[in-house]
C-alpha cells in the first residue's frame, strides 16, 4: 500500500510476468512514453488499449489523462457496489447510520473480495438484461462512473417507481451485493482459472491468508461475512438490545429462518384448525380492502400467506399489521388464529420494488422491538 | 495517435513483432491495474506518475434540485505529468 514502484521495479514485473529479458522491457517502457511523449508535444491525442489516453488541454498549458475504462473499473473494484444514495431529509437517522456504517467497514475490503467482486461483475454483465428503468439526476451519473452500479441496486425495482423510489433502499443495497455475490459462485473460480491465476494468488499472499487450491467457498463466505458484520455493527448500535442482531443477521443472508412461523414449529403445538372463528370475521370485515382470511397453522404462517396473496414472503408484517391486535409476539403466534389478509394498497403498497421491501424490513423491525428483552 | 499507430512504431523502433508489442503493453495495462489498485504510485522518469487516490465517502447537496446525496468511496487513477514533460509541452 501507497508504496512507490519505480520505473526498474515496473521493468522487472513486466519481465517476470511477459518471460522477457529485463533489459527487454526496461528498452519498450522507455520507447513507448518517448513516443507518447512526442505525441503530445506534436499536439497529437496518444490512446494506448488497457490503459488509457494522454492529451494536451484545451489551452494546451496542461496534459490531461484519461484513464481506460476498463482500467478505471477495475481499480475502483472495492467500492462499485455502492452507489450515489439521495438522502432524503424525512429519512429516519436508521436509514443515513446504516449507510454509514457499511461504506466504513467497506474501506477495509481486501484484495481477496476484490477479485471476488470481479468475478461477481463478470458474471453480472454475462445475466445482463433489461436496461435500466430508473432515470438518473444529472449528478449522480456524472459522479457515478460504473453503470452497472445501479444495475446491482435497483435489480428488483419495478417500472412504476411512485415518489417514494428516491427514497434510499439501505437494506436492499446490502443484500443485493450479497445476493449477486453468491449466485456468482460458479462463475468465480472459472474466471480464476481462465485468467485471473497470477493476480489472485498474489494478493491473498499479500494478506497473508493460506491459499488452497478449493477455497471456493470461503471467498463468498468473506464477501458474507464482510456484509453481515456492517448490518450487524448497525443494528447494534441502534438498538443496543441483543435479540434484534438475530433478526438482522438472518435478513442478510436472505434466509427466511427467523420468520415468526418458524417458532410455531418449535413450539411444536400441533393443532391444524381450519375452521374460521366466527368472531374474528365479524371484527375483521370492518375493512372493506380486506381479500381473503386465513388460518394459521403449523405449515402455514404469515409469511406463506405472504407470498401467496403478495408473491413476497416480506409483506407479512402488513398482514401482522392488520391483525396486530390479536397477534401479538410475531414469534408466538398459536395455531389456528384466524388472521384477515388485506389488500395491499390500504398501506400504499402497489407493487413489491426495493423501496416497499425495505419498507417491509423497517417495519418488521418495529415490529420485533417490543418483545425484545 | 492510436493504439495501432504506436504498436506499429513500437515495433519498427526495437525492432520487434507487433504480437509480441501488443503482449508487453497488455502485461503494462495489468501491471498498472495490479498495483495502482492496490493504492500504489507508478513513477516513470522523464514522464510522470501514475497515482491512485482515494476520496472518502462524503455527502454533496445537487443545488439544483437541493437534494443531499450521498457518494460512496472512490479510487480514481490520476496522472501527474513530470516537470521535463510538462516544460516541453508548455514550449509549444
Amino acid at each position: 500500500m501507497k508504496e512507490k514502484i519505480t520505473f526498474q521495479q515496473l521493468a522487472e514485473l513486466l519481465s517476470v510476468s511477459t518471460g522477457g529479458s529485463q533489459a527487454t522491457t526496461e528498452a519498450f517502457l522507455k520507447e513507448l512514453f518517448s513516443i507518447i511523449s512526442n505525441a503530445i508535444e506534436n499536439g497529437e491525442k496518444a490512446t494506448i488499449k488497457g490503459i488509457g489516453s494522454f492529451m494536451l488541454s484545451m489551452d494546451n498549458s496542461d496534459l490531461e489523462y484519461a484513464p481506460d475504462k476498463d482500467l478505471a473499473e477495475s481499480i475502483n473494484m472495492p467500492f462499485s457496489c455502492f452507489e450515489a444514495v439521495e438522502i432524503d431529509d424525512d429519512t429516519p437517522d436508521l436509514n443515513i447510520d446504516t449507510i454509514d456504517l457499511t461504506i466504513t467497514d467497506s474501506e477495509n475490503f481486501n484484495l481477496e473480495q476484490r477479485s471476488n467482486i470481479n468475478a461477481s461483475v463478470a458474471s453480472e454483465k454475462d445475466s445482463k438484461s433489461e436496461p435500466e428503468p430508473e432515470p438518473k439526476t444529472g449528478i449522480e451519473a456524472e459522479l457515478q462512473p460504473d453503470a452497472h452500479n445501479q444495475e446491482i441496486t435497483d435489480d428488483n425495482s419495478g417500472s412504476d417507481a411512485d415518489a417514494e423510489a428516491e427514497e434510499t433502499s439501505t437494506v436492499i443495497s446490502q443484500d443485493n451485493p450479497d445476493q449477486d455475490t453468491v449466485l456468482a459462485t460458479p462463475e468465480i473460480h472459472k474466471t480464476i482459472d481462465e485468467s485471473n491465476t497470477e493476480t489472485c494468488t498474489d494478493t491473498e499472499s499479500d494478506y497473508n491468508e493460506p491459499t488452497t487450491p478449493s477455497s471456493k467457498p470461503r471467498f463468498t463466505l468473506g464477501i458474507i461475512l464482510g456484509f453481515i458484520l456492517g448490518f450487524l455493527c448497525a443494528t447494534a448500535i441502534l438498538h443496543t438490545k441483543p435479540d434484534i442482531l438475530l433478526w438482522a443477521h438472518d435478513d442478510t443472508e436472505l434466509t427466511p429462518i427467523n420468520e415468526p412461523s418458524d417458532s410455531i414449529i418449535d413450539s411444536s403445538t400441533v393443532n391444524p384448525n381450519d375452521s374460521i372463528d366466527n368472531d374474528s370475521i365479524v371484527t375483521v370485515s370492518e375493512f372493506d380492502e380486506i381479500i381473503a382470511i386465513d388460518t394459521v397453522k403449523t405449515t402455514r404462517f404469515l409469511t406463506t400467506m405472504a407470498r401467496q396473496y403478495y408473491n413476497e414472503m416480506m409483506f407479512w408484517v402488513y398482514i401482522y399489521e392488520e391483525n396486530k391486535d390479536k397477534l401479538g409476539n410475531p414469534n408466538t403466534i398459536k395455531p389456528g388464529t384466524t388472521v384477515a389478509i388485506p389488500d395491499l394498497r390500504k398501506y400504499g403498497i402497489h407493487n413489491s420494488d426495493s423501496v416497499n421491501l425495505e419498507r417491509a424490513k423497517l417495519k418488521a423491525v418495529e415490529i420485533y422491538a417490543p418483545y425484545q428483552k | 495517435m492510436d493504439n495501432k499507430q504506436i504498436v506499429a512504431a513500437l515495433s519498427k523502433k526495437l525492432s520487434r513483432d507487433q504480437k509480441e508489442i501488443n503482449s508487453l503493453i497488455e502485461a503494462l495495462a495489468t501491471t498498472i491495474k495490479e498495483k495502482c489498485g492496490n493504492l500504489d504510485e507508478i513513477a516513470i522518469p522523464g514522464f510522470g506518475s501514475f497515482i491512485p487516490t482515494k476520496e472518502d465517502e462524503k455527502i454533496i447537496v445537487d443545488l439544483s434540485t437541493g437534494k443531499k446525496i450521498l457518494l460512496p468511496p472512490q479510487i480514481t487513477l490520476n496522472f501527474k505529468p513530470s516537470i521535463v514533460l510538462r516544460k516541453k509541452v508548455n514550449k509549444k
